[in-house]
């Protein structure tokens, strides 16, 4: 389980966020551009520290401004997809996929067992040799969730990860986040602007309006409810 | 007679084509002529045979060791310099910005006297130096020094602009992959500015082996110790002017070789935000 009770003062407005996502479940962040949602998303990976507040994964702390608690991004095991997918141009696909693995020394033959699974879960075995440069956006995305998965996270983060997919792929995309995120047991967190991904694959949804907590409920209560947000 | 504004369209076009041709062919001749020059002054003959010189060997020698080591510092200091510069704000960080390009703007001659001023014999620091016998002024070392402080900041700009300019979502990525900052340095930030770094470099190594203003203030000018390429053209004019110009043609050739480098090199993609 994922536990996050923060605080922080961003430029316009204080954010505050406290919410609680179960193993295997999948909660869907929304909220209008500059809500705060990629301010959450970066506090939990660590790219940004929170004023006050605690975050909490599995019952190990990332942080907590009581203890004085901060775990380097490096050690917090999270499998983050971003909006700008950053696959590394200079390395093959295989590369990009075995990079975090590599980074954790692990054994060859786990490595390569490892890429060639994700490579297939993505549908994408045939760009293995191919630079992360000379791909089209879609493919960045598959390759950056292979290699955000590939690590085994504790946690999934998913910053708008399915604008460059087509409606085909998005599904396909979707349905093998669902899968890999009911079978590793972990939580996830999805930021999205579009309805249809809240409904297509959220377990719930948490809205932001101005760094606090709008609505919280089921996809398809978010009509019902009144919610009117970009599509 | 009709006003040249009132001619035809096509006459006023052939006009401005003529004007261009001439401004062009004017710019090319004028930088192109002298370099010309050099090479139809003496016959191939001549050329190869005093290449064996020994005052033309040992300038080389002296020349292309200094420039690599000088280099060598320059890529060694100036890479994680140029790193923490860009990524991190710290106070006075606005001089130490001006600072480094301050040795493109100072005449080499003033830098040179200024090293000396500090390092020389009776030297603000030199004199301090002297008393443990280490001399700085004169020697070979003093030519590296030199060199640096002339040369550096082609690459120093050069990294800082690139280190500045990449997307620091990769190095975010890797992060979150568990990778330490230093493999992430090694394996993401080096490589995606590999080719603007040698390009940095190409042209330091090119500042550092033309050097002649500082060096010969700071370093002097004897032959096997101090007296690089550009020193050795010096004196060549004054006695043997066929070394001189051989000497100046081998510059001429390794500038060009250092101008095709850069321009490969640029011509490459690099992967920015």
């Amino acid at each position: 389980m994922l536990e996050i009770d923060i605080h922080k003062q961003l430029r316009d407005f204080p954010l505050n966020v406290n919410f609680q996502v179960k193993s295997g479940e999948i909660l869907v962040l929304m909220g209008e551009n500059g809500s705060g949602k990629s301010t959450v998303l970066n506090s939990i990976s660590g790219l940004v520290t929170p004023d006050t507040g605690l975050i909490r994964l599995q019952g190990t702390s990332f942080f907590n401004s009581e203890k004085a608690v901060d775990k380097p991004v490096e050690d917090r095991n999270i499998g983050y997809v971003l909006q700008n997918p950053s696959v590394f141009p200079h390395i093959t696909v295989r590369e990009n996929i075995a990079y975090g693995l590599k980074a954790r020394h692990q054994p060859k033959d786990l490595v390569d067992s490892r890429v060639n699974h994700w490579l297939r879960v993505m549908d994408i075995e045939g760009l293995a040799r191919v630079k992360g440069g000379k791909l089209s956006g879609g493919q960045k995305q598959k390759v950056a969730f292979a290699r955000a998965l590939a690590i085994e996270p504790g946690l999934l983060m998913l910053d708008e990860p399915f604008t460059a997919l087509d409606t085909e792929s998005r599904q396909y995309v979707q349905e093998a986040v669902r899968t890999s995120v009911s079978d590793l047991q972990i939580p996830c967190l999805v930021v999205t602007h579009r309805v249809a991904d809240a409904l297509g694959m959220g377990d719930r949804v948490y809205i932001l309006h101005q760094g606090f907590n709008r609505w919280e409920g089921r996809p398809s209560d978010i009509a019902a409810a009144g919610m009117h947000l970009p599509t | 007679m009709t006003r040249w504004f009132l001619q035809p369209e096509n006459s006023r076009r052939t006009l401005a084509v003529i004007g261009a041709a001439f401004l062009i062919i004017l710019v090319t001749f004028y930088l192109a002529l002298p370099v010309a020059a050099l090479f139809f002054r003496i016959t191939p003959e001549l050329f190869f045979s005093s290449l064996s010189d020994p005052e033309v060997q040992s300038a080389l020698r002296l020349s292309l060791i200094t420039s690599v080591i000088s280099l060598g510092i320059v890529i060694i200091v100036g890479t994680p310099f140029a790193y923490f510069h860009s990524r991190t704000a710290y106070p006075g960080k606005m001089i130490v910005d001006t600072l480094i390009d301050l040795p493109l703007v100072l005449p080499p001659a003033v830098a040179g006297v200024a090293l000396l001023v500090l390092y020389g014999r009776v030297g603000f620091i030199g004199r301090y130096l002297n008393l443990f016998g280490i001399t700085l002024a004169f020697t070979t070392l003093a030519v590296i020094m030199a060199q640096i402080f002339v040369a550096s900041p082609f690459y120093l700009r050069q990294a800082k602009s690139l280190f500045e300019q990449l997307d620091p979502a990769y190095e975010h990525t890797a992060r979150t992959l568990g990778a330490s900052p230093l493999r992430i340095f090694a394996t993401i930030t080096i490589p995606l500015t590999a080719s603007g770094l040698v390009s940095g470099a190409v042209m330091t190594f090119g500042r550092a082996l033309g050097e002649f203003g500082a060096t010969i203030m700071f370093a002097g000018n004897l032959p096997g110790v101090t007296q690089t390429m550009p020193l050795a053209v010096y004196v060549g004019m004054e006695g043997n002017f066929i070394v001189g110009i051989t000497i100046s043609i081998l510059l001429v050739l390794i500038s060009f070789a250092i101008m095709i480098a850069v321009r490969i090199l640029a011509s490459r993609e690099v992967p920015l935000a």
